[in-house]
Formats: C-alpha cells, sequence, structure tokens
C-alpha cells in the first residue's frame, strides 16, 4: 500500500538530495543520531515521504536495506519529537518536515540548553541579549538601525 | 531617588553609618534598653533570607555548569577563552562564581559574523572579569526580599542595567563598534529565549549605546554596590552600637 503511494525520487529530487547533503551539517548527527539524521535529510530533500520512499532512498544512499518497521519507528519518533508533520493516507502516513535545517538546529540547539538552564535556573547568570520586544519602541527602532549601519 | 542615582557609594556608607550611630546612641539614651536588639534580629531575619535566596542560586549556577561543561568544548574566540556549548541555540552568557566561565551555543558561530561576535565575546568577558554572575545573583535575592518596593526595585534593575553598560562599554574599548554590539544583540535576540529584563534596565542599555554610536558621551555614572549595601549597613549598625556600648554616652 505504501508503496502505491509513495511519490518515487526523480533525478532533479536527487540532486536536490545530493545538493542538501553537500551543504549537511554535522550537529544534525549530534542531535538526532546517525540514522535519525539521515531519514531527516531525505524527508527534508523529498519534502512529502512516505515509510517506503524513506526507506528505498536510504538503501540507495548508504547501501544498506534497513527494516521497513525501523524507518517507520523513527519517522515515528521524528513525528512525536515535532519535527515531522504528517497525513494519514490509507493505513500509512505521509510525512512533511516542519522546518529546514537551520530551523531545526536553532529549535533543538535552543530547547536542550533552555531545559537545562530552565531546569537549574539561576540568578547567577548574565545573557548577552535582552528581552529586546519589551523596550521602548523609540529605543527598538533605533537600535534596529544602528544594527543596520554597515560595517 | 536622583540623589541616591548619583552618590558616591563612599557618601553614602558614611551617612549609613551615621544614621546608625545616631540611632544606638539616641534610641539607647531615650530608651534606657539595649537599642541593638531590635535592629539585630531583624538586620539577622533579613540577611539570612537573602544569604539563603543567594546559596541557592549558586548551588544551582554549580549545578548547571556541571552540565553544560559535558556538553560544550573549550575554544579561544577573539583572545577570549569561550566554552561552546554542542547543539546549543544562539545564546551566550556567563555562568559561574568562582571561576565564571564564558558559555557561547555553537548556533552563535554560524549565527553571527567576525565582529559581531567579537562583540558578543569581549561583553561577556567583562563579565567574567568583574564576576558579574555573583553580583547579579545578589542583586537578584535582594529584588526577590524587597522588590515589592518601586524604589528598591528601580535602585537594584538600575544596578543591573549598570552591569550590562559597563561590559557594553569594555567591548567597545576593546575596539568593538557600538553597531557590531546592536547588530549582535537584534541577532541573539531573534533566536533568544531570554527572559525579559527588569523593567527598564534593557532600556538603559541601548540608550547607552545608541549614545556611544552618536559620539555623545557616556553619562558617568557610579552607581553604588547596592547588592552588598545592605551588608555593609548591618555591620556599621552593629560596630556603632558596640562602640556605643562602651563610649561614655552609651
Amino acid at each position: 500500500m505504501h508503496a502505491l503511494t509513495c511519490a518515487r525520487m526523480t533525478s532533479s529530487d536527487a540532486r536536490i538530495g545530493d545538493d542538501a547533503r553537500n551543504t549537511q551539517d554535522p550537529r544534525i548527527e549530534g542531535v538526532l543520531g546517525p540514522l535519525g539524521a539521515a531519514i531527516m535529510r531525505i524527508v527534508w530533500a523529498q519534502g512529502e515521504s512516505t515509510v517506503r520512499s524513506v526507506a528505498d532512498q536510504l538503501e540507495q544512499e548508504i547501501r544498506r536495506p534497513h527494516a521497513y518497521t525501523t524507518v517507520m519507528t523513527i519517522l515515528g519518533r521524528l513525528y512525536e519529537r515535532g519535527l515531522l508533520d504528517r497525513t494519514k493516507v490509507g493505513r500509512g502516513y505521509r510525512y512533511r518536515p516542519r522546518g529546514d535545517e537551520s530551523e531545526l538546529l536553532a529549535s533543538m540547539g535552543e530547547r536542550a540548553v533552555d531545559q537545562i538552564v530552565e531546569r537549574y535556573g539561576t540568578a547567577a547568570l548574565r545573557r548577552f541579549a535582552h528581552h529586546l520586544a519589551d523596550l521602548d519602541p523609540n529605543l527598538r527602532a533605533r537600535l534596529l538601525e544602528l544594527a543596520d549601519q554597515p560595517g | 531617588m536622583r540623589f541616591v542615582d548619583r552618590a558616591r557609594p563612599g557618601l553614602a556608607m558614611l551617612a549609613a553609618t551615621g544614621m546608625a550611630l545616631a540611632w544606638c546612641i539616641g534610641v539607647g539614651a531615650a530608651v534606657g534598653m539595649d537599642p541593638m536588639l531590635v535592629l539585630e534580629f531583624a538586620a539577622a531575619a533579613i540577611l539570612g533570607l537573602w544569604t539563603t535566596l543567594l546559596g541557592r542560586d549558586l548551588w544551582r549556577a554549580s549545578r548547571l555548569r556541571d552540565r553544560l561543561d559535558r556538553r560544550s568544548t573549550l575554544k579561544m574566540i577573539d583572545g577570549v577563552a569561550v566554552r561552546v556549548i554542542r547543539g546549543g541555540a544562539a545564546e551566550a552568557f556567563v555562568l559561574g562564581v568562582l571561576r565564571p566561565t564564558v558559555y557561547l551555543g555553537d548556533a552563535s558561530l554560524a549565527l553571527l559574523d567576525r565582529d559581531e561576535l567579537a562583540a558578543v565575546v569581549q561583553h561577556e568577558e567583562h563579565h567574567r572579569r568583574t564576576r558579574a554572575p555573583l553580583r547579579a545573583a545578589a542583586v537578584e535575592a535582594w529584588l526577590l526580599i524587597v522588590g515589592r518596593s518601586r524604589a528598591a526595585r528601580r535602585l537594584l534593575s538600575a544596578r543591573l542595567a549598570e552591569l550590562e553598560r559597563s561590559a557594553d562599554a569594555y567591548a567597545m574599548r576593546r575596539g568593538v563598534r557600538p553597531a557590531s554590539i546592536a547588530a549582535a544583540l537584534v541577532k541573539v535576540d531573534r533566536l533568544s529565549s531570554a527572559s525579559p529584563a527588569f523593567s527598564g534596565a534593557a532600556d538603559h542599555r541601548i540608550e547607552a549605546l545608541l549614545n556611544a554610536a552618536a559620539g555623545r558621551p557616556a553619562t558617568r555614572t557610579t552607581p553604588l554596590p547596592y547588592e552588598w549595601l545592605p551588608l555593609v549597613i548591618a555591620l556599621a549598625v552593629a560596630i556603632g552600637c558596640h562602640l556605643g556600648d562602651v563610649s561614655p554616652l552609651g
């Protein structure tokens, strides 16, 4: 069923995948683990994915087949972590990424560090950034103007 | 308030000591009882609470530091030793009491250009050198105790703003342009989840930055070390009253 509904990758899709891998950030592995990162990159390249399309692409890329259920489990975990959206299609799901790679890194890093900082919340910490949203609007506008000055 | 804002620490401490002596001599002579009793109990209770709050923060800071050290590596950036947090957001902060350390989320390295990174690192380096985390923890412990008073809140948040202003001034003395600090602030703020600053504290910092960018001389401020002042006053009161005990007036 999944094989019937999945969109096969075209050669242009594959090129997109290659481009994405050329600019890939190794920190993704640190956040998602090697297989999670590989699967996430495939979903980014495909745009919309099914378990079958991801499993096929994974086999092409790393020349090692992964069980359909393994891919399904990891996609499910990525969905639970809020990195993917999914819609029910027949008996399976179609997955879409919720943001690009840089957004993922920013949000994952922020979440991870923030969770630690929140857990051990302390006043004995000086952050560089203030909450600029609370600034006087006039000051904020002048700050943005200053920030835009060329170096 | 303007007097206190502009007063010199020495003058204010002298005034506090004078008031303590006046209390001891005046009340001791008029009532004929030990004027220390009420003052000592009150001061001990307040200082005990403050010390507990401060100690809690310092303990948390130590635990947080342990956690962050495990996921960070030491790097030299713009001549400053910085611990770069793996998978960290665009965050920069100084943490630690005895050995304050500058921490930088690795997303900052991708987000900021060289000048902006120097601005962030030099700003934080000043906090590290001046043990700003300890001072900030002391101020914020007082804010928890007396923060309901608008006057106290204003004084203490001015102290927090001063910590930031002096760190920006240090960065500028090290060759960082105000525009680079502003650009870094805007970029980091967009991705950061920094908690809201105390009312007005951020405004004062940005005003100082804009003045520096416009070439206007910085307003000379010599803010009182409010975080330690109550300790000094309590000591002055205790010493003053005990001196009163042995003086011919006591």
